[in-house]
Formats: structure tokens, sequence, C-alpha cells
């Protein structure tokens, strides 16, 4: 029987894939609340994935967040004589997430497998704005949001070593909460929160992943994601994107 | 050779994210000014204290922005633009760097003097070098805080105590924050904690919450956190001038609640905010203050500053014949 809902024929059994995950990234955001300029700086996304794999289902409950190495970036600050790498903009990401997607059909006869089901995602997305080489007059935005969306996967296996999925997921509607605009250490802490349906917010999360099989039980993969978000809130609009390319080991296992 | 020219396109791919949410950017000149404008219109809290018509001075200066105006034409328009605020907290990095605080103190308080004719051999400095101390005439101590822009917050408090502990036998206290232009309002706590007795209310603050000058948020207390005993009780005599800006002004505001403390010399500068740092859309920087500071009775002091109990103002080419004519009033005043 075809472990369908991962894809993948070799996947007889119900069984766990326990992957870490570290890599490079790129992030980037543009809210005018923190500054009318967009920035992006590079990250270095560390992460680790648990998915239980039915013969039909695949769960899968995902925690990346980026560090700080080398993720803030000069501030803009062109016509200033007195910038210095301490006028930066720096950030803290971090995206949990369960997915569970159910195998619907086979595309024609091309190996390929495509399954459909939905997404939570959970996303803290901080930017501090430091033009004063001073944190008692750093200022900050950022967002939070939580959103459902619908998902689905194609898989693909050759050979049996060579494991390809692609993945997409679309949030239909996402909770969003903000601290209010002026954000600064210092002044009072008030959040604006709300729901955006899709149409008023955009968000959609891809993904890419190759995948060797070393073993039986280890795998070594190559994986690509990208995440984007752009929201609106009364007089606000807080984008965010985030792009990673990990190197993924998995060690698949059963109970 | 494929897979290589695949794994350099994902890294080109994973490199790419501004790309996705860079919105178009209007840097035109009338786009930044029109931006300039309305940041302060939506945010900028005192309005009414500094007298100011925001619209009547838009009406006066967007007229005359034009497309083909080069950035240091517009930079006179903003500067022109914000010159009227007077505040000292607000500020503008362009071509130049502009702030906007009052400029009329006469005088220009000298530690150099302090320590020459008042604390001679007794002049020293703190651990952390941001408190100038010393004892005038075996009885008065002196200390001068330079500053609450403290770099170490755990070296203040000790720093503090030690000047305290050196100056105990001293039957008199002169803090002087003349020149003191803020910093940390957790170092001036700091401070405030070995005079005054936890709970005191210090000041209120309030925001800007929408688009109406006068829709702020209800007052904010802010209250002495801790006190650290035993508090300092000796007569106190605090000198203040026109250059005493900020933090500087909300120990002075907290300081002159007690009973034991009596502010002399010039008025403060009157830029009780907390600042607000931002940039416009071609990179230009500028801050401005976005609260309304009230002191313990609900009077704002912004744009006038704390006027001393006792005032001295030493005109512009006056003669005079002492070293430093407040500190002259601080001694005669303690020991009268």
């Amino acid at each position: 029987m075809r472990a369908a809902g991962q894809g993948f024929p070799s996947d007889t059994s119900h069984h766990f894939r326990l992957t870490a995950l570290v890599g490079y990234g790129s992030i980037a955001s543009y809210d005018n609340f923190g500054s009318p300029l967009p920035y992006s700086g590079v990250t270095v996304p560390i992460g680790g994935e648990i998915e239980y794999i039915t013969p039909n289902v695949r769960h899968l409950f995902s925690v990346v967040g980026i560090t700080s190495v080398g993720n803030a970036t000069n501030l803009t600050n062109q016509y200033s004589d007195n910038a210095t790498d301490y006028n930066n903009a720096s950030y803290a990401f971090a995206d949990v997430r369960y997915r569970f997607t159910h195998y619907l059909t086979d595309l024609g006869s091309t190996g390929i497998h495509l399954s459909i089901g939905g997404e939570w995602d959970n996303v803290a997305f901080i930017r501090g704005y430091n033009y004063e080489e001073d944190f008692n007059t750093e200022s900050g935005s950022g967002e939070f949001s939580s959103s459902l969306a619908v998902a689905a996967d194609l898989t693909y296996e050759r050979e049996n070593i060579h494991f390809f999925t692609a993945s997409v997921s679309l949030p239909i509607v996402a909770f969003v909460l903000r601290p209010a605009y002026g954000l600064t250490s210092g002044n009072n802490y008030e959040l604006e929160e709300g729901f955006e349906p899709i149409g008023t917010m955009w968000s959609w999360r891809i993904g890419i992943d190759y995948d060797y099989q070393l073993s039986s039980v280890l795998l070594l993969g190559l994986h690509f994601e990208e995440l984007y978000y752009n929201y609106p809130m009364q007089l606000w609009r807080g984008v965010g994107a985030e792009n990673d390319l990990t190197i993924a080991g998995t060690w698949r296992f059963n109970l | 050779m494929k897979r290589i020219t695949y794994l350099l396109l994902l890294l080109i791919v994973s490199g790419c994210t501004e790309p996705l949410v860079t919105p178009k950017i209007d840097t035109s000149p009338a786009a930044v000014f029109q931006e300039l404008w309305n940041e302060f219109n939506i945010r900028y809290a005192t309005f009414p204290e500094r007298h100011v018509n925001w619209d009547s001075l838009h009406s006066l200066y967007a007229p005359k922005i034009t497309a083909s105006m080069p950035d240091s034409i517009l930079m006179f328009f903003c500067d022109s633009l914000l010159a009227p605020l007077g505040d000292a907290h607000v500020s503008l990095v362009a071509l130049r760097n502009y702030g906007y605080g009052h400029d009329d103190s006469t005088y220009q308080f000298n530690f150099g003097n302090v320590s020459s004719f008042y604390l001679g051999e007794t002049a020293n400095e703190s651990t952390d070098g941001y408190i100038r101390y010393g004892i005038i005439h075996d009885s008065i101590g002196y200390m001068n805080v330079i500053t609450f822009e403290v770099g170490d917050l755990s070296r203040w408090g000790p720093a503090i105590d030690s000047v305290l502990s050196y100056l105990q036998n001293t039957k008199y206290l002169i803090i002087d924050v003349r020149a003191n232009a803020g910093g940390s309002a957790f170092a001036g706590e700091t401070l405030e904690a070995r005079f005054m007795p936890q709970g005191t209310i210090v000041n209120f603050t309030q925001t800007r919450y929408d688009g109406i000058y006068t829709d702020l948020s209800s007052p904010a207390p802010t209250t002495e956190m801790y006190a650290h005993l035993p508090l300092w009780q000796k007569p106190i005599a605090l000198l203040t001038d026109r250059s005493t800006i900020s933090c500087g002004e909300w120990f002075t505001m907290a300081m002159r609640s007690l009973p034991n403390v009596t502010v002399i010399g010039d008025t403060t500068q009157g830029a009780f905010s907390g600042r607000l740092d931002r940039e416009l859309s071609n990179g230009w920087q500028y801050s401005m203050s976005f609260e309304k500071i009230s002191d313990a009775n609900h009077i704002c002091h912004e744009g006038v500053g704390l006027i001393p109990d006792i005032e001295i103002y030493v005109k512009e080419n006056q003669r005079v014949d002492s070293p430093d004519t407040v500190l002259d009033r601080a001694i005669e005043f303690l020991t009268k």
C-alpha cells in the first residue's frame, strides 16, 4: 500500500520523521509605522520539524526562528554625517505552524501525487529601528499573526532515494496583533488587533524540498521556503517576506 | 554543472526578499514635505502648549514646494516648518543637522570655574565619570550631574552612593544639573531614589491617539518605584539653566516637589516629552515629541520650562564679578 498522504511509495506504514534545519536566508520588511522605507537583511534560520505520516495523511509541526547573526542592516541615513553601524534595523522572527495534508489524487501517470489540506501558521516578526546608537530612543514595530490557510503538496519519488516535495499554502483569514504607532522604549505599549480576510490581506507560503535517502532511517536534504504576508490595519501596512534555504537532516522512526 | 546551476538559482532566489516588500516610494519634494508635515500632524503632542498653528504653516510653505526643487531648498523649507516649534526634542538630520531648542541662555555653566574657585583640592569625579563633586567651605556638598545619558546603569547607583557617602558629613547639598541635556529616565529615577519616598508621583504622561491636536490619552502617572534608604533630608539647592533638558527637567520636576529642595538659576529648556525618531522616504531623519508631560499638579511646562524658586539671570555681555553667580546665590541661600 502506498503512503499517499506523504506521497512516497516507500512510506508504507505509520511512522515519524524528525528533521533539523539550518541554513541561509533573507528577510525583508516594509512597515510604514516603523519606517517609510523597506529594509532587508541576511538571516540564519534554525528550526525543526516533526511529521507523523500515515498511508493517507501527513501531519507536520514546524518551528523556525532566525538568529541575530547578521540580521541587522544599516538604516538608509543617506544624508547623515554621523551614521554608524549602530544606526540599523534589527529583526527577530519566529514561525510556528501545523500542517495537515491528505492524499487526493495522482497527476496522470507522472508519478506525482497531490495532497490537499490546511495549515495553521503563527508568525511573530519584530523590528527595531535604532536611530541614535541608544536603545533608550530605539523605536520598534512588528506584528504577530495567526492564520488559517488552505494547503497543497505535490510529492514525487525517484529510484527510492530521491524525494521531491513542492508545497503551497494560502491563508484565508488571519488574526493580526501589533503595537500601536510610535512604539519606543519608554512609550506605553498599546496593542491593535483584528481579523483580516483574504483580499484585505495577502499571504502565501511556498516550499520546494529535495531529500536524499542515506539509509533506511536517515535523509539529507536541501529545502527552500518563502513566506510572504501583507497585512493592512487602520492607518498602517506591514509587509514581511522571509526566504530560507536550509540543509535538512531527517531521522525516520517508528514508535 | 546543471546541479550547480540549480543550486546557484536557489541561492539567488533565497536572497531576493526586498523586491517582494518594496512599495512605490515617492521621494519628490512635495511628497517628502507632505510626509514630514503629516507625521507631525498626527503624532506631535504639544502644538497648543507651543502655540503653533500647524495648518497655517502648511498653508504657508506647501505651495512653495516645486517638483524641480533641489534638496538644499527642500531642506530649507523643512527647517522653516519645524523651527517655530522651538522644541529641543525636534531635529532634522538632512544635508545638515538641525536642532530646535531654545538657545537664549546667556549664562554659560563652566565647571572649570566651579572647580578652580569653589571646590579646590576637593574636586573629584565619580568612578563612572558622570558626576563631578567636591566640598565648598567645609560644609556644603556639591555634585554636578553631567548627564543622565549613562552608559552602564549597573554602575550608576553605586557611583551615586559613593559620592553621597563622601559628602555625608556636610550640612547642605548643591546638586548642579545645569547643562544636563537629559538621557535615561531610569538614570534620573535612580538618583531621585536617594532623596524621594517610594510612591511619589513625579509626573503624568499623555500621548496623541488621533488626528485632533487636543485628543490625548488619559494621564498615566509616573511614580518613584523605589527609595534607596536612608534618604538625604538636609537642605538642597538644585541649580538649573536653559540647558537643563528632558530627563534633566524630569529630575528637576521631581526634586522641586520636596520641601527641602530650592531650585536656583535659570528656567529649564521646556522639553519634557519622550523623543520619537523616524525617517522620511528620502532617507532624511527627524525626531519629534510624541508625549505631553505634566507635573504632579497636572500643569504642563512644555515650551516654557521650570521656573526656579530663585531666578538668577545674567544678561548677555553683562559684567559680573563672580565666576559663578548662580553658585554664589546658592551658597548664600543655604548658609544664611
